[in-house]
């Protein structure tokens, strides 16, 4: 028996069925010697030193912003495609031939050290000599968002994240998934973008964060957001449900923002 | 205050998305591990869009070595497999910008015609020429539906994965879907 993606194509679902059966019935594999090749180019340029940028840029951002918050939540828009960094001003709104995957990731890179390096002076220039916990300045009411990038901002967009454990993965929060009682400052920053968690409170409420993010458009937006866990500073209620993921990550399926004002 | 909402079916971690995290460290095992459980139905996707073994086995060299070039960029912000067949897809179109679709021949593409020997031979044969029609009609399908109906015929993706890949919405990988289907049965009455 075949396997079927999923329902979402119901009125075609025998069709499709009768297809991929026959489709399975030819399915060429690949030589040994371009196997062999393959991999022996790939061992050849692991010898190589890494060229591009400062490597991963979650890696060295969140090696930062663990030791001063709970976790790091890495936003990505809608549009910008998995797997790479939002695109600021661009998500949803080009319309060109598609990139080269690697010239766009070396762009990529060097945007989020442009970023990384502007939120993290903006960090240290806010929290100086004060725990990442509390004590933290707060921004004042009605504080618009800083921008992701340079440049002026027409609208601010707010969605509010609940982060659960999704223990068994499906998306959605069931009944037994712990809300995570993060402890923060009052703002995270993340890879390209800024959260703000709400004005006024240094210690974010149990599995709410506020996201408030300033755009140079108003084109809707949406992110996939997830938080790595850190294990020496977060405990979790029911350690267990971490035994079958040794990365500590966790996705929690899309934010929509409402937008708040222009 | 915004509003919250959490969509189901969301993207969730998996053992491919660690193994491409440990692969970024500089595990070449975790590379290794992923090239074999990928490889086959990565190059049949290539395969079937671009009609030629040689062709196919050179683009599944520079996917992964694209792929692991850009280690150190990859964080899971989706499954590893709409990651790979996004540079898989890129790369395609990079070699249509030379070698447009239209100008190989279909015939290029299509499988062994070797005869297919069992317990009933005449069975075999037709199914064999049944499966050798549907990858020519599959050769025959304009480019935007092939891909989306090879995605999901390979790896079984669903439409919100294929629109990630080929980065158009949901509705229109299932428009498409269906008027591939449509043809393709077409193709084979």
């Amino acid at each position: 028996m075949t396997q079927t993606p999923e329902n979402d194509l119901d009125d075609i679902r025998q069709d499709e069925q009768r297809l991929r059966s026959l489709y399975r019935r030819e399915l060429p594999a690949t030589r040994p010697e371009l196997d062999e090749r393959i991999l022996s180019a790939v061992r050849a340029e692991r010898e190589r030193p890494l060229s591009r940028g400062w490597g991963p840029g979650l890696a060295i951002a969140a090696s930062v912003l663990i030791a001063l918050f709970v976790g790091t939540v890495v936003v990505m828009p809608e549009q910008g495609g998995p797997g790479m960094a939002p695109q600021a001003g661009s998500a949803g709104i080009k319309v060109g031939p598609p990139r080269d995957a690697e010239q766009m990731m070396a762009d990529e890179q060097t945007r989020d050290e442009e970023r990384r390096r502007a939120a993290m002076a903006q960090l240290e220039s806010q929290q100086p000599g004060s725990s990442p916990a509390g004590g933290a300045q707060q921004p004042k009411k009605g504080d618009p968002p800083a921008a992701a990038s340079g440049g002026g901002k027409e609208c601010v967009w707010k969605g509010t994240l609940r982060i659960y454990l999704d223990a068994n993965q499906n998306g959605r929060r069931e009944e037994d998934e712990p809300l995570v009682d993060a402890h923060t400052g009052y703002r995270l920053s993340v890879r390209g973008a800024e959260l703000n968690t709400r004005p006024g409170h240094s210690q974010i409420r149990p599995g709410e964060l506020v996201v408030e993010q300033g755009y140079p458009d108003c084109v809707p937006r949406q992110f996939r957001p997830r938080i790595l866990i850190d294990d020496a500073l977060y405990r979790m209620t029911t350690p267990a449900e971490l035994e079958d993921n040794a990365q500590h990550l966790f996705e929690f399926g899309v934010v929509r923002l409402a937008r708040q004002g222009a | 205050m915004g509003s919250i909402e959490l969509e189901a079916g969301a993207v969730s971690s998996s053992d491919d998305e660690v193994l491409m995290l440990a692969c970024a460290k500089g595990e070449m095992g975790a590379f290794e591990t992923l090239y074999r459980r990928h490889k086959d139905p990565l190059y049949r996707f290539l395969l079937r869009n671009c009609r030629s073994q040689p062709v196919a086995e050179e683009l599944l060299q520079d996917v992964w070595l694209k792929l692991y070039r850009n280690r150190a960029g990859y964080y899971v912000g989706a499954k590893f497999t709409t990651y790979l067949y996004q540079i898989a897809r890129t790369r395609l179109i990079d070699h249509y910008r030379t070698n447009p679709p239209d100008a190989i021949p279909v015939d290029d593409l299509l499988p062994s015609q070797e005869p297919v020997v069992g317990d009933r031979p005449e069975e075999s044969v037709a199914v064999a020429d049944e499966t050798r029609r549907l990858h020519i009609a599959i050769a025959r399908l304009p480019l935007e539906q092939r891909e989306v109906i090879l995605l999901r015929l390979e790896k079984d993706m669903s439409a919100e994965e294929i629109a990630q890949v080929v980065k158009v919405s949901i509705n229109t990988v299932k428009s498409r879907l269906r008027y591939a289907i449509a043809k393709l049965k077409q193709e084979m009455a």
